[in-house]
């Protein structure tokens, strides 16, 4: 299975990544938003772990263009975020975002949440 | 004479030059640790990520800017983690000596090298660490002061609440937020230590920073010391009746009546006393109520209505009573409450 981390922080990206490679899957990496989409289009990854707060194309903008675009719509989104108000969580809800997991987190934690999305939309 | 002035005008030009070699050498080596920083750091990142994946050994750095971004690093992801990741990174930076070189860091002469020491040891928050930090209560700089209060308030089983107390105390006025941040760290973890902040010789700031704290974190075992300021007439009414409402404390409920109802205090201070007894709900003071949704006072009558819909069927009695007053403004009011 293949896996788009989008996150401007180094740091973060490569906690996620190295965790999501430890658990067998294909890890593909994006600094921005703009990336994120690019990869997605390009790609094709079974998921997507999406920060926020993004250089050029916030989280947010990512999560509608994918749902606007039929090619992209069915992909799964964990945000992986900071601002966890009860605003940003029912926006992205509303938008699409699959599942929530706030900063700081555990990345075995965000793993099985990964799992469980995964295991959810995979028919 | 002009020949002097000759020499004085070649001294200052080989002085030129030196400073500019000087100057040059520094830049080159700024640049040269950047471009090293630069290279090392991407490194540091996966060492740390692969430690905590798949617990790779991780290989010491030697260099101390190699070791100083090593550390800055690992703080970052630390940051950013919780739970057991978070643990075994700081478990890992003691075994790589990065906490005696924090506590080495807290005996510097230079401010920037204690604060960075503080803030190392806070995040590490192992038993050597805060035995480190305890000292650190003590230091020149209220940043480093504050860092370590604050992570040894956040510790369980720490002898030092007393220095904790003495050091908020001490620095209430200069950075009352930093304050806030360490007495709020307290009522979660050590709620008994908050009451030498409450009592009516602490300064006024802290006794205000203290009765938030323990409004928004609901700490029942003070209301009856907020009960006795309220009867004392304290110089904070507003706050103590607005910790008794966020605590719920029915036995308030007839001074919070008085208060509401006392002329003399300003709206405001009233105002709180309305919202607190909405707050605790109690059908008692529904007949207080009645009388203040129809009081001269915009700001009084609009915290009434609100909070009569907090006390039940008794409330909802008085607002429709309300509902057909004379008066459009209060009428307007209470129809807002009653639709809302």
């Amino acid at each position: 299975m293949k896996i788009l981390i989008a996150e401007d922080s180094s740091t973060v990206r490569r906690l996620v990544a190295a965790r999501l490679a430890a658990d067998g899957y294909e890890v593909l990496e994006a600094v921005d938003g703009e990336q994120a989409l690019a990869t997605v289009r390009a790609e094709h990854p079974d998921l997507l772990v999406l920060d926020k707060v993004m250089p050029k194309l916030d989280g947010f903008e990512v999560v509608r263009e994918l749902r606007a675009d039929p090619a992209t719509r069915a992909v799964p989104i964990v945000m992986l975020t900071e601002r966890t108000t009860e605003q940003d969580v029912l926006g992205g809800l509303d938008l699409g975002v699959d599942e929530y997991m706030p900063k700081p987190f555990s990345p075995h934690e965000l793993s099985a949440r990964i799992r469980r999305t995964l295991q959810r939309v995979t028919p | 004479m002009t020949a002097g002035l000759g020499y004085v005008v070649v001294a200052l030009a080989a002085l030129e030059c030196v400073l500019l070699v000087i100057i040059v050498m520094l830049r080159v080596l700024l640049r040269r640790n950047r471009r090293r920083a630069d290279q090392f750091r991407p490194a540091a990142e996966l060492a740390v990520a692969s430690y905590l994946a798949a617990g790779t050994t991780v290989i010491p750095a030697t260099y101390p800017a190699e070791r100083a971004i090593w550390r800055d690093v690992a703080l970052e992801a630390m940051s950013d983690l919780s739970g057991s990741e978070r643990a075994a990174l700081a478990h890992l930076l003691d075994d790589l000596s990065y906490v005696s070189d924090a506590t080495s860091d807290l005996r510097s002469r230079r401010r920037t090298t204690r604060r960075r020491g503080a803030e190392t040891l806070a995040a590490i928050a192992n038993a050597d660490s805060l035995t480190a930090l305890a000292t650190g209560l003590h230091d020149r700089d209220i940043q480093v002061r504050m860092t370590c209060a604050r992570a040894l308030a956040e510790a369980s089983g720490i002898e030092e609440i007393p220095d904790i107390i003495t050091a908020v105390i001490r620095d209430v006025r200069t950075a009352s937020g930093a304050v806030a941040d360490v007495v709020l760290a307290l009522g979660r973890e050590h709620p008994d230590a908050l009451e030498p902040l409450l009592r009516p010789d602490a300064p006024a700031e802290m006794r205000s920073i203290a009765m938030a704290v323990v409004s928004e974190i609901r700490l029942t075992q003070y209301a009856p010391m907020l009960r006795e300021c309220l009867v004392r007439g304290d110089q904070n009414l507003a706050a103590v009746a607005r910790g008794l409402g966020m605590i719920g404390d029915v036995e308030a409920v007839p001074a919070l009546i008085g208060l509401a109802e006392d002329e003399s205090h300003k709206p405001a201070v009233r105002a709180a006393a309305v919202a607190a007894l909405g707050s605790i709900g109690d059908p008692s003071a529904a007949g207080s109520m009645e009388r203040l949704v129809r009081h001269e006072n915009w700001s009084l009558r609009a915290t009434a209505a609100q909070s009569l819909s907090g006390l039940g069927n008794p409330g909802r009695g008085v607002l429709e009573r309300a509902a057909r007053s004379p008066s459009n403004e209060v009428r307007e009011q209470v129809q807002a409450v009653l639709q809302s």
